[in-house]
């Protein structure tokens, strides 16, 4: 089987944000001890980004489903 | 609480783990695969949640705030690019049948030996403080529960008599024992192990959120109500992950954690041998992170909450999930939490010291064995059971090495310290096993080299000063370093200082094992075996690569041996079914006694790697068929396929090239042929009406002297001149055709002398002077005073100048024609233009003229005014002086023809 698409391009530009929003110099803007809605700022952004890397890798995974899926699919990758 | 209960509920869960495995095991046996879907594949992997993130992560929160996520977003980020890494490991393990991170390695550096042994060391002594962490959190939370508020119960008592935490230890690798090394398996598969540890991953998570509700719901009013509490006792420090400081911890926990979550010895093993589809990773890759999040939601909230409820007393944070239901007078939750820390923990322990067993067993022990010859696999008897003894006596070894490092070390330390040394020191495979999966050039001295400096530096500043910090080895050890030299203190090597321990080991591990691998890489020859390899690494997503076997052997062993030999590991009946199998597959009969073919052995070979690792499947096997194993020119074979592919279709790139080409030189020569054949005709029809009218005129007027005797005498002199005139005209056009022709041939048949070319054009044109008047132009001369001399056959000079202005004489303006003949030196020769005043040559008509038979400026109805040979022979002239010929227009009007022709050259000196 040959991979196809541009699924692995996409998920380096998503490794690439993620590793961005995790690190310093970012990791420091929202890193205050201040609570925003009850909850800590560092908090709810980490857990927050967190799930948003996690939705975008589910829909990178999904399954193709059959031959004729794949082209589908493939035109998909290109435009998300 | 009783720790009888504790005891008993305890053993109750391990039975129900391995009634678990047990019956997954039969239904397996049965063809009923359990374990078949990728739910089951995420939970397990979910081993990677151990006592340290059950109870170590709210101790580092409890400390430090959210500086313990590192751990968890590591792997997620890691599982974002699966594609690009997990997938290809996972898809290499299956072709290769590999079994082991140490098997991964050597494999892929040409089935070394000193590479898996090497890789199995490091992950044995690596692992070693992770188990000792299990064992500790174990013991630590049995004696908490059974003895907390016990004012009579030691912390680390022992209500047996002996050590709990040995007591945990042995209990551990019995459970090992009997999970994991009941029989061979030929693929590596445990369905029972992988069902149990799923199990356990979904215990520890639900008794750590029941735990996490308990505290955020039930003690306080939600998640605002705790957060508001903590702040107002002066514990918004912990809301963050580490303000005011350089976050160095935060991002070298992350790449540790990156590496851990792929090298670890037990991901290594669930995650990519043990996976039996690979589709099932699409689920676990979203799964997976999913899982860390939730089990990592309440870590903050039990830590704020066990801070508000000892506030002031010395209790030991890394048990609060414990401590505070109990302190909230929960006794069964704190029951619960703890079966679930027990998972955790016997989850990390089974699977890492199976991993470790199969590592030692194949890739350590049984390659010894063959080299030394103290097993001969020519004789008979069962191999199956020497195997699962090596592997129970590690697993043993492995659990005490565990143990014994806790006596050592563990006590002073907190989970996740010792917990971060174990990453490290699988961090160090990372330079290794990702150069192997994209580089083709790494070569095994380079991992080789790699591998052992990254592991004792990490030896020298890690695992050591713990050694020391316990009183194991002298304390001055980090004060001053080794033999007192400052140079070399175990935290500050080089004098590196102002990082955090870790960061300092990995940042030298690193260097040294990144540097090490890469430059002796460079440096270092590689083997036919190890390019080959490589390459069914790099490539293993590439067209054709996954089915292409990556042995050649040949040799002249029966089918029968074969067997036996296969038997003699995996069990006779297991050999049987999957000779069949294959013989199923392959479409053909197995004869005992026919010798076994290429594709026999390779698949033989694929069970035993299956069973004990490449590199002791390549040596059995190579050993059966005597030194006729693999040949170079064999591997170079399979190597040239592609090479050799490459090079054709490069070859046919080249020759396609070159045809393309010729068919546009043809394509011109073509076209040009053409026009030639054009110009053909039309100088047939011009010559045959100019051959024709002066042969009609002298026959009409021969025929009028020869026919009417009545013509006057000045009649017939006047025709008999015309007669003459026009045989002349004819003689003049066969001379300049017979001319043309003897240029054509002989090209430098000049006779060349110093020619004063101005004498030469003022013959020329006073030769002319009757033909210029008679048309009455007006020519100029402007020639200068005197000029070198020209290398020049005088008589062709001269006839050129007459052929272009006898031309210009045609074509200019009539009445009122006007030539220039003008000459001058110039750096390339003698230049010399000759100008009229007539209509000028057309643009695309300006090369064209002095070809031959070609007539300037012909219009369908003009009579054609030459013999379209002139400028041609002038052509041939000039270049057989090196000269060069052309025609433009001037800028007023009428054509110039120009041409040079070069003086003659200085004389040589001779020496």
């Amino acid at each position: 089987m040959k991979r196809q698409g541009r699924k692995k391009e996409w998920s380096v530009v998503l490794f690439c944000a993620a590793l961005l929003l995790f690190m310093p110099p970012i990791l420091p803007i929202f890193d205050k001890p201040d609570l925003i809605f009850g909850l800590p700022i560092t908090f709810v952004v980490l857990f927050g980004t967190w799930a948003v890397v996690i939705f975008f890798v589910a829909v990178g995974a999904r399954q193709k489903k059959s031959p004729t899926q794949i082209n589908k699919d493939a035109n998909a990758d290109g435009e998300s | 609480m009783q720790s009888g209960l504790v005891v008993g509920v305890s053993f109750l869960y391990l039975g129900l783990l391995f009634a678990i495995a047990y019956y997954v095991d039969k239904r397996a046996e049965k063809g009923h695969s359990f374990i078949n879907n990728p739910y089951i594949y995420t939970l397990s992997i979910a081993v990677y949640c151990t006592s340290w993130t059950f109870y170590g992560s709210v101790g580092k929160a409890a400390k430090s705030g959210l500086d313990f996520l590192p751990i968890y977003l590591g792997p997620t980020l890691v599982f974002v690019v699966w594609s690009v890494v997990l997938a290809k490991i996972i898809r290499i393990c299956q072709i290769q049948r590999i079994t082991s991170i140490a098997d991964f390695i050597s494999s892929r550096y040409g089935k070394s030996f000193a590479l898996g042994a090497l890789v199995t060391i490091i992950a044995v002594i690596g692992t070693t403080p992770y188990i000792s962490l299990q064992l500790k959190s174990i013991a630590t939370s049995f004696n908490l529960l059974v003895g907390f508020q016990n004012p009579d119960f030691l912390t680390y008592g022992d209500p047996f008599g002996i050590d709990t935490t040995f007591l945990v230890a042995i209990v551990l690798a019995v459970f090992a024992i009997l999970f994991g090394t009941r029989h061979i398996e030929v693929s590596e598969h445990h369905e029972g192990l992988v069902a149990a540890i799923a199990f356990e991953s979904l215990v520890k998570l639900v008794a750590f959120l029941a735990v996490g509700f308990f505290v955020t719901f039930s003690v306080f009013d939600g998640f605002g109500d705790l957060f508001f509490k903590a702040q107002a006792h002066g514990m918004s420090d912990l809301f963050v992950v580490n303000e005011d400081t350089d976050y160095g911890q935060w991002m070298t926990m992350t790449i540790l954690s990156m590496a851990a979550i792929l090298f670890l010895p037990r991901q290594f093993y669930i995650t990519a041998v043990e996976n039996r589809d690979e589709t099932q990773l699409r689920t676990a890759v979203w799964l997976f992170p999913l899982y860390l999040l939730v089990i990592n939601i309440f870590v903050l909230p039990i830590a704020i909450s066990g801070k508000l409820a000892f506030a002031g007393t010395a209790n030991d944070a890394d048990m609060f999930v414990l401590t505070v239901p109990m302190y909230y007078g929960q006794s069964q939750l704190a029951l619960f939490a703890f079966i679930g820390g027990l998972s955790a923990a016997t989850s990390m322990v089974i699977v890492a010291s199976i991993a470790l067993s199969t590592m030692v067993c194949n890739n350590l022990v049984m390659p010894l064995l063959l080299r030394w010859k103290l097993v001969n696999v020519s004789e008979q008897g069962d191999l199956s059971l020497l195997l699962l003894r090596i592997r129970r006596a590690s697993i043993l070894i492995i659990l005490l090495l565990g143990y014994g490092y806790f006596r050592i070390a563990s006590e002073s330390y907190s989970l996740v310290t010792i917990g971060l040394v174990s990453f490290a020191a699988a961090a160090q495979f990372a330079p290794a096993a990702l150069g192997g999966l994209f580089w083709k050039g790494g070569s095994g001295a380079g991992a080789l080299t790699g591998l052992s400096l990254g592991f004792l530096v990490w030896l020298y500043t890690l695992l050591l000063p713990s050694f020391a910090q316990s009183g194991w080895l002298p304390l001055n050890f980090i004060s001053d370093g080794l033999l007192g030299i400052g140079f070399l203190k175990p935290y500050a090597l080089f004098g590196l200082e102002g990082l955090d321990r870790l960061s300092h080991a990995l940042f030298w591990s690193m260097l040294f094992n990144i540097g090490g691998y890469v430059i002796v890489s460079l440096w270092s020859e590689i083997s036919p075996l190890e390019r080959l390899q490589g390459r069914l690494f790099v490539d293993v997503f590439e067209e054709g690569q996954g089915a292409k076997s990556s042995r050649v052997w040949q040799g002249s062993v029966t089918i029968s041996v074969l067997k036996e030999l296969v038997a003699r590991f995996v069990g006779v009946k297991r050999a049987e079914k999957n000779f069949e199998a294959f013989a199923q597959a392959q479409n053909i009969t197995l004869n005992p006694h026919d010798t076994a073919n290429n594709d026999m052995l390779t698949h033989a070979e694929n069970l035993l790697s299956g069973a004990i690792g490449s590199a002791a499947a390549r040596v059995i096997i190579g050993s059966m068929i005597k030194g006729e194993n693999i040949s170079l020119n064999e591997v170079f074979k399979i190597l040239d396929e592609t090479t050799q592919v490459l090079e054709y279709s490069r070859m046919l790139k080249v020759k396609s090239n070159e045809l393309e080409e010729t068919s546009l030189k043809l394509k011109r020569a073509n076209t040009k042929l053409k026009e030639l054949d054009t110009l053909k005709d039309n100088f047939l029809s011009t010559i045959s009406h100019e051959l024709r009218t002066p042969l009609t005129s002298i026959r009409a007027f021969s025929e009028i002297l020869h026919n009417d005797k009545s013509v006057s005498i000045e009649e017939r002199q006047n025709f008999l001149g015309i007669i003459t005139k026009e045989s002349e005209r004819l003689t003049r056009l066969i001379d300049q055709l017979l001319y043309l022709a003897k240029m054509d041939a002989r090209s430098t048949d000049l006779a060349k002398a110093n020619v004063d070319p101005v004498a030469a054009i003022q013959e020329a044109v006073t030769s002319m002077d009757g033909l210029i008047q008679e048309q009455k132009i007006d020519l100029t001369l402007d020639l200068p005073s005197s000029t070198p001399d020209i290398s020049a056959d005088r008589d062709q000079v001269v006839q050129v100048i007459i052929n272009v202005v006898s031309n210009a004489i045609k074509f200019c303006r009539n009445p009122g024609g006007e030539i220039l003949v003008k000459a001058q030196a110039t750096r390339n020769g003698l230049l010399v233009c000759i100008s009229d005043n007539g209509r000028g040559i057309a643009p695309d008509q300006q090369d064209l003229i002095f070809d031959k038979f070609n007539q300037g400026r012909q219009d369908c109805n003009e009579i054609p005014v030459g013999t379209g040979l002139g400028l041609a022979i002038c052509r041939q002239i000039i270049s057989g002086h090196h000269g060069h010929i052309w025609a433009e227009n001037s800028q007023d009007s009428g054509a110039r023809i120009l041409f040079t022709i070069p003086f003659v050259a200085e004389p040589e000196v001779p020496n």
